[in-house]
This record gives structure tokens, sequence and C-alpha cells, in this order.
């Protein structure tokens, strides 16, 4: 019979994430992923005045915090037809962009190379070997024997002393984990280092939106102004700084982070044949000639579907018409006006939370009933699966040569079949690799920018429309964004200058959602199957692919046996910094 | 949150709290008082619209809605993120996160009504009549009669200075 195991909570980006998986003969056989946290910023936005939403919206997540404030604005700015300056547009593309290089630096070191790296087992490792095996992979110049001595010296005592804080009770000695001791030390190391450079980063928010978390965003543009002649506003000194952040960001990316991916995932192959979803779906985003620009060839990241893995065919994202989005709230914890069972397009959304599930506290979900607070998001009927993969795939699938030049060079380099993509493996790379396509990318939208100001045009908002008197009667709008952890939209209608209604369907909507009225699986729940877990009481793997999709915050993982006894309680290692 | 920590730590109590229950190290002073913006408030300059000549200029955020003066803070005194920046001096009114049910007390962008209504806009004639009729009559009259003379002297002298560079190009 099979062993139903729940891991309460997982890590997810703005909430719980509860996962109830049945093994037997050492696989999954099946999976329900549940968020047991509501959400419900959208009926707290309603009635307020639209220009407000993005400061409402952007305390969805504290981590990639500018990505709803710039969906949110977006979505206004395509209700009322307002377009941004170029440098406005530039500005949030480099905030954007120090968003993907922090979150995915964080997410790889401190949410999921623990699933990955053992700790405990680096400090058998001989520091002259991690300063050659470093050495030979990178020219990071924190690479000496002493400097990896000192760290194992340190780690040794913090074992020792029994306190381990942020390294207490991982995996650690699991049979699935397989990185010599020398690569474990090193990216320790790594770990400790990202720790003080995430800090960095973000100061390019500071200084374009005067702080991070949630920097301020503006409906038409930005509020920084450009003045070269003043203190007061972007001049010559800020922008140094920024150019500064960048770069050093950069360098992160292509001296540490994209070694250690490569170095560590040549241990873990077989993670290629594991964990892969077939549809994939990429908004599109970091606009070079203005976000309402209709040529797909403008954008940094292209848009489109990707169905059944062929990478021959792009197929367009129609998303504005009515019936090609829908979300279906048959397995959701929410009341619909109409066909329960029938979808409803954002824009004529309804949340009304009306929770069914169990009492707290409770053993199992009754996954014949509603058994989350995700609604089940459907393009054209199918289930996608959205973030770093999707776009490489998309933007692989059609014909750029930037992300076809960087994915084949990384299968040759671990030497796997293109198939390996479809993966836990394909989808933890595909983040690193488009972080070093974003971090280049980071330094164009810099140098445009300047180039834009010294052609003399310095505006950085456009405020034709800001007053509400000026705006029609009724207007409905999209926000797109590819947010780090995938493609993220929000749907406004306004009404009389006040907000109508509001929809937010997140990349977690897409990837973590329950089973739609088909039937069909939504990624998190159909990657898990079939994956081979050795030791049903430390379910590391089911964790390995979970986490390749990026979820976050702080997370406990309980273990229940089938009376719903708390056989093993492990503190997952995912702790969220920021 | 760590200055609180870092205070226990090295002084071995809990630091004084306001009437909210907040650290006074932290939340003693308005994000106005603290303000490097603020001597463009008491002379009457203000951006009137975002990326406006005002805005560009560095002066007061009050007219597109800053809540400084509602907002007890020390963002202008620590700054964000290592001391790099905070919201006014990156263009933005504080939003007035800090303030109690913030999120109701009107739109971000309109603006703050713990300032005295017509304080800031009208001309000294309609300045007075409001004043005739006010409580504390005399403060307020001297305060917006010394507004205005600070208006006018940083006017003067922005003018004296152009007149200067002039004479220093011939």
């Amino acid at each position: 019979m099979a062993e139903r195991i729940v891991v309460d909570p997982i890590t997810r980006i703005e909430g719980h994430l509860r996962a109830e998986v049945e093994i037997s003969d050492g696989t999954i056989q099946e999976a329900f992923l549940s968020s047991t946290m509501v959400r419900g910023l959208e009926n707290i936005v309603k009635g307020r005045n639209p220009k407000d939403v993005w400061a409402f919206v952007q305390r969805t997540c504290g981590v990639c915090t500018s990505t709803h404030a710039t969906t949110s604005v977006r979505a206004v700015e395509d209700a009322l037809g307002i377009v941004v300056p170029p440098n406005a547009e530039m500005v949030r593309n480099m905030m954007l962009g120090a968003v993907y290089l922090h979150d995915h630096v964080v997410h790889f070191y401190h949410l999921h190379a623990f699933d990955w790296v053992d700790v405990v087992n680096g400090l058998s490792a001989d520091p002259v070997k991690t300063s050659q095996l470093a050495q030979s992979i990178s020219n990071w110049p924190k690479s000496s024997p002493g400097y990896f001595s000192d760290l194992q010296k340190r780690l040794k005592k913090f074992v020792a002393s029994g306190q381990l804080g942020i390294f207490a009770n991982g995996y650690w000695g699991h049979p699935a984990m397989k990185l010599p001791p020398e690569a474990n030390l090193m990216a320790t190391a790594h770990y400790l280092e990202a720790l003080e450079w995430q800090k960095e980063i973000v100061k390019v928010h500071a200084i374009f939106g005067g702080k991070n978390p949630h920097p301020n965003y503006l409906v038409g543009g930005m509020a920084c102004s450009i003045n070269l002649d003043d203190a007061s506003g972007l001049n010559a000194e800020r922008l140094a700084h920024v150019r500064q952040l960048l770069e050093e960001g950069k360098r992160f990316v292509e001296q540490v982070y994209i070694p250690d991916i490569l170095a560590i995932a040549g241990f873990y192959k077989d993670w290629g044949a594991i964990g892969g979803f077939h549809n994939f779906m990429a908004f599109g985003d970091f606009p070079m000639e203005g976000y309402n620009n209709t040529n797909p060839a403008t954008f940094k990241f292209p848009s489109g579907v990707i169905l059944n893995k062929d990478l021959t065919k792009v197929h367009n994202l129609d998303l504005k018409d009515l019936k090609t989005v829908e979300e279906h709230v048959n397995n959701s914890w929410y009341d619909y006006s109409g066909d329960p069972k029938g979808g409803k397009h954002p824009w004529v959304g309804e949340t009304n939370i009306n929770y069914t599930g169990p009492k707290p506290p409770y053993t199992h979900l009754d996954v014949d009933q509603k058994y989350s607070f995700i609604k089940t998001p459907r393009w054209k009927g199918q289930a996608m699966e959205v973030g770093p993969l999707a776009r490489m795939l998309v933007g692989y699938a059609s014909g750029r040569e930037e992300f076809k030049e960087i994915i084949d060079a990384t299968l040759s380099k671990l030497q796997v079949p293109a198939g390996a993509l479809f993966s836990t493996l394909g989808r933890t790379a595909a983040r690193a690799l488009e972080s070093k396509l974003v971090a280049d990318w980071n330094l164009e939208f810099f140098d445009k920018l300047i180039e834009n100001i010294k052609n003399g045009d310095t505006r950085m908002a456009n405020t034709e429309k800001w007053e509400t008197s000026t705006w029609p009667k009724e207007a409905k709008g999209v926000g797109l964004v590819e947010a780090p952890r995938g493609a993220l939209s929000h749907w406004i209608v306004i009404k009389d200058g006040k907000t109508e209604n509001y929809q937010q369907v997140v990349p977690s909507t897409w990837n973590a959602s329950p089973r739609d009225p088909k039937g069909q699986r939504s990624p998190y729940e159909a990657t898990l199957l079939n994956t081979p877990v050795a030791d049903p009481e430390l379910p590391l793997e089911i964790i390995r692919t979970i986490h390749s999709f990026d979820p976050c915050i702080a997370c406990a993982v309980h273990l229940y046996d089938e009376k719903g006894e708390i056989i093993k309680t492990v503190n997952d290692i995912s702790v969220c910094t920021v | 949150m760590a200055g609180i920590i870092v205070h226990v730590v090295t002084f071995g109590k809990l630091p004084e709290l306001d009437n909210a229950g907040r650290p006074k190290a932290f939340y003693s002073k308005r994000v106005h008082d603290s303000c490097y913006r603020r001597p463009y408030f008491d002379a009457g300059l203000f951006a009137e619209n975002f990326d406006d000549e005002g805005a560009k200029k560095g002066y007061c955020l009050y007219k597109v809605g800053c809540k400084g003066p509602s907002t007890y803070n020390a963002c202008g005194n620590m700054k964000w993120n290592g001391g790099v920046s905070y919201p006014i001096q990156s263009g933005h009114g504080c939003i007035g996160c800090s303030a109690k049910d913030f999120w109701d007390a009107g739109s971000f962008y309109s603006r703050d009504q713990s300032v005295v209504d017509g304080f800031i806009e009208s001309d000294s004639d309609t300045l007075g009549k409001v004043a005739l009729g006010a409580v504390g009559v005399g403060l307020a009259a001297h305060a917006v009669a010394s507004n205005f003379a600070k208006k006018d002297d940083l006017k003067r002298r922005e003018n004296q200075g152009k007149i200067n560079e002039k004479q220093l190009e011939n």
C-alpha cells in the first residue's frame, strides 16, 4: 500500500505550500500540492485609486519586491494608454534586471544549493585540493588554500559548538548527496559570500526607487528625475554607482554562480531525467523600444508558448482574448458566480473566498474536495510551466542566437542530451544561464539610458494622464512581467477613476495550482510523479524538484505517518534571507 | 529590528519607547523634520507634478503627496540600504508607511491632511483671513510671514547668483 507523507510547509514566495505525496516501491505515485494560506490582495485594492495600487500589491512578496509594482503600473498604463518615457523604461529594466540577479543568486545559494551540497561533508575537504578545484573552474580571487582552510576552521568550530545556526538540521549525509568534500566546501564558501553580495546589488533599487525592499514606482514613468547639474536628481555620481553595482553583479554571476552550477550539475546528471514538464509559457520582457511595442523582436525575452516539448514551434500568446486565459476554482477554496466548473478570464475574475477544507489541525487534506487557495489558470485549456526554463526554451525555440549559444554550450560541456533540458536539472541550470544573459543586458540598459540623456532626452515620467479627470469612464488593462519566478500578470478594470476589479495571476498560480476540471495536473504535481525517494523519512528528492521552481520563505518540513504522528521534523535550510 | 538587538546587547536594556510602543531611537522625529528638502517647504518651493522643473530641482514633494509631515520615522537620518538613498531623495514622496492606518488615509498622492489648509498655497491676503478665524492666530501668522520672507529671500539670492555668474563670465 502506498505510504502518504505530508510535507508542510514547503516554501513558496508569498506563503505556505503543503505537499501530500504517495510513495510506493520507492517512487512517488501521486502528489497533491496545496497552498494553505490566502492572499486576498485583490479584494483589498478594490475601490482604491489605481495609481496607488502598485504599493499595495507590491507587498504580495518581500523578495522580488519590484515585480508586482512594475506589473501593476503597467496594467494601469495599459488601461489608460499611457506610454512611459524611454528613460523610465530603461530604469525599470535595470531594476528588474537587479531583481533577477539578486533573486536567482539568493535562490540558488540560500534556498536550493543545500539540496545538493553537504556542508558537514565539506569539513573533511582538503583545502589545497579545494583551492585547485576553485581555480580550475574560475578566476574568482577568493580561492587560495588559506582562504578555504580558514573557512573550514570556522565551520568546524561552528559544528563543534553544537549550534549550527543556519546550517542546523539539513540533509547532511543523505545518500542522494553526491558531491566530493572539496566541492562541498567551495560551495559553502560561496553561500557565505553570496550573503554579503546580495545586499549590494539591491542598492540599484535604492538609487532609483529610494529603498529595497519595496522601492517606489510611479504610473507614467519613474519618480527619480534626471538632473545632471544638481545633487537632487540622477546625476553622474548616482549613475556611476549604478554602473558599478551592475558590473559587480555581472562579475559574481560569471565567476561564481555559473562555474558552481556547471561543477555541481556534473555530479547530478541523473536529475536531467527527473522532474520535467511538457508545456512552457513566457510573456516576454525587457523592452528595448517601449513596452507597448508590438514587435516581439524588440524584447530581450521573447514571448510565446511551447507545447509538448516541441521546440520547432512557438505559439502566439493571444492573452487579451477572453477565452485564452481562464482561472478555474474547481479545486480551490473560492466560489464563482455562474458555472462552478467553468473558468473565468481575469478581467471578469472573482475572489470570493470560501474555505471548505478540514478544520486544523488535520492529518490529510480531502483531495476529492477542494484542496488549495491557489486557483488553476489555463492557457487555451492547457497547463503551463512558467519561469527561467520556460523563458530559455522560448528564446531557444524562437531562434535567438544568444539563447542557443549558451544552452548548446552548457549541454555540450555537461555532455547531456537536449532532452535533459526538460527536467529538475534543466530548470536549475536555466536559472543560472538566464542570469548571465540578464547580467549582460543590464549594461546595455545602462548604456541606452546614458545615450538617451546625451541626446538631450531627460524625461522620466509622462504625467499627461495623471489627473483622474483625464481618464475614460471605464477602462481595462493588463500588465505583464517576466518575474524571476515566471510569467506574472495583473489585470485591472477601472471605473469612475477607481479600481473596479483586480486580479493577480502569479507564477506560482501557474506552477503550483491544483488539478483543473479535466483532471490535468499543473507543473508541481506533475513533475513529482515517478521521482525516486531513497528515504521517505528524509524526502530530499521532493524538495529538490519543488525548490527547482524557486519557492521561498523559511520552512520546516514536518513528516507525518498515515496516522498523523510526526515521525521526523527536518528544519529545512532554505532560509529566506531578504 | 537589528537596531533594537544591538541596543539591548550594547546597553543591556530595552530602548525607550514612544506612545505607540516603538523605539524612540528610530521613531521620535517626523520624516519632515529630518528632510533635506525642508528648506524648500518652508520657502514655499514645490514640485507641482512628478518630473516637472520643481521635481528636477529637488523641491519639496508635499504637493505630490509626501506624507513626511505626519510620519514618524528615521528614513531621512539613517537612509536605506547602507545609506544609499531614501524615498524622498529618489524623488517619490514618503507614503507614510509607519503612520497609523496610512493605507486608508487617502491616496499616496493626495496632500497630507496634517498640514493646515491654506498654509501652503494661498497668497498672504487669503492667509490673513484664514488666520484671523483660526486658533493661535499670532503663531500661525508669524510662521506664514516668516515663510514668505524666506521665499522672497531665496528668490533674491538666486537672482543675485545669476547676476554674479554673468559678471564672472564677462
